[in-house]
């Protein structure tokens, strides 16, 4: 299992980008390569949530299913997925003095086999996924702070 | 005769690449600016044979248009369903969008016109002087809700 992680302070009210980024209907707008998550299930956020992503990693398709296993308002969201890539996603929220957000972004991952033979190798994965965690918070910060 | 062999080597793995991989998992084709300038150029140069140094000059003129004008070219889903993505990417990045005559204009900075060539194939043209962070994330998520669509 291999762990990346990101941090970043957004000008925005902790529920304001809590609410955006819990929910996976807004995940291909700041998740770099996700290209979509479908099939959502309930449509109320919360734990139990399930539904099916699609992943690109240099040209190649990778594909799973999800399920949010905590969900605290407006502090905390862990998704958990499993396919091609089985990973945790955990999303850590804090409320600053001056009323901004603290935003956290974790990734523990681990690729099967197949989607190994066939994406090239672990080093160029790790690179893509710490660029992944940065440029999520890097979006978030630029789709919120208007 | 080695350019002639190296472009021919390139188009067929850009066709491959462009074409027949998103034919294959049964989504969209969308070939974007440095895909469409290095398919000029690779058609023009094997041309050479035939056109001689006209070849080399149309692609001069391909690469020239394809670098100072951004487009994408579009295949297997209609103008509607390509400012539908749209629609949905404006959304979703929260980029205001203004409907004018046959243009969207994005975040008031972004001009996006689409050109129907035939049935399923269009031209998507963007023109701006500079894209703002907010428009080069809706054009991404675009770019993602066009190739999203199953043909």
């Amino acid at each position: 299992m291999t762990t990346v992680s990101s941090k970043t302070t957004i000008n925005k009210p902790l529920n304001e980008v809590f609410t955006y980024m819990a929910s996976p209907y807004n995940g291909p707008a700041f998740v770099p390569n996700l290209n979509e998550n479908t099939n959502i299930f309930p449509e109320q956020d919360g734990v139990g949530q399930k539904f099916d992503w699609r992943f690109n990693m240099a040209g190649s398709d990778l594909r799973g299913k999800a399920e949010v296993i905590e969900y605290t308002a407006p502090t905390k969201v862990v998704i958990s997925s499993k396919g091609d890539a089985d990973s945790t996603w955990t999303y850590e929220l804090t409320s600053t003095d001056n009323g901004s957000t603290e935003v956290k972004v974790q990734i523990d991952y681990e690729l099967s086999e197949t989607a190994l033979q066939r994406i090239t190798n672990k080093l160029i994965i790790n690179k893509i996924a710490q660029n992944t965690t940065r440029q999520m918070l890097e979006n978030l910060k630029t789709i919120l702070e208007v | 005769m080695v350019v002639f062999y190296f472009a021919c080597v390139g188009v067929i793995t850009l066709a491959a690449y462009y074409f027949v991989l998103p034919l294959h998992k049964n989504r969209p084709i969308l070939v974007r600016q440095r895909g469409l300038t290095a398919l000029g150029v690779s058609l023009s140069l094997i041309s050479f044979p035939s056109f001689g140094v006209w070849s080399l000059a149309i692609a001069i003129l391909i690469a020239m248009l394809f670098f100072t004008t951004e487009m994408w070219l579009v295949y297997g889903i209609t103008t509607i369903h390509i400012f539908e993505a749209l629609e949905k990417a404006s959304n979703i990045t929260r980029s205001p969008v203004e409907h004018l005559a046959d243009v969207h204009l994005i975040d008031s900075s972004t001009k996006i016109k689409s050109y129907k060539l035939c049935r399923k194939l269009n031209l998507v043209i963007f023109s701006t002087k500079k894209y703002s962070k907010r428009v080069l994330i809706t054009k991404e998520v675009f770019r993602k809700f066009i190739q999203n669509y199953l043909l």
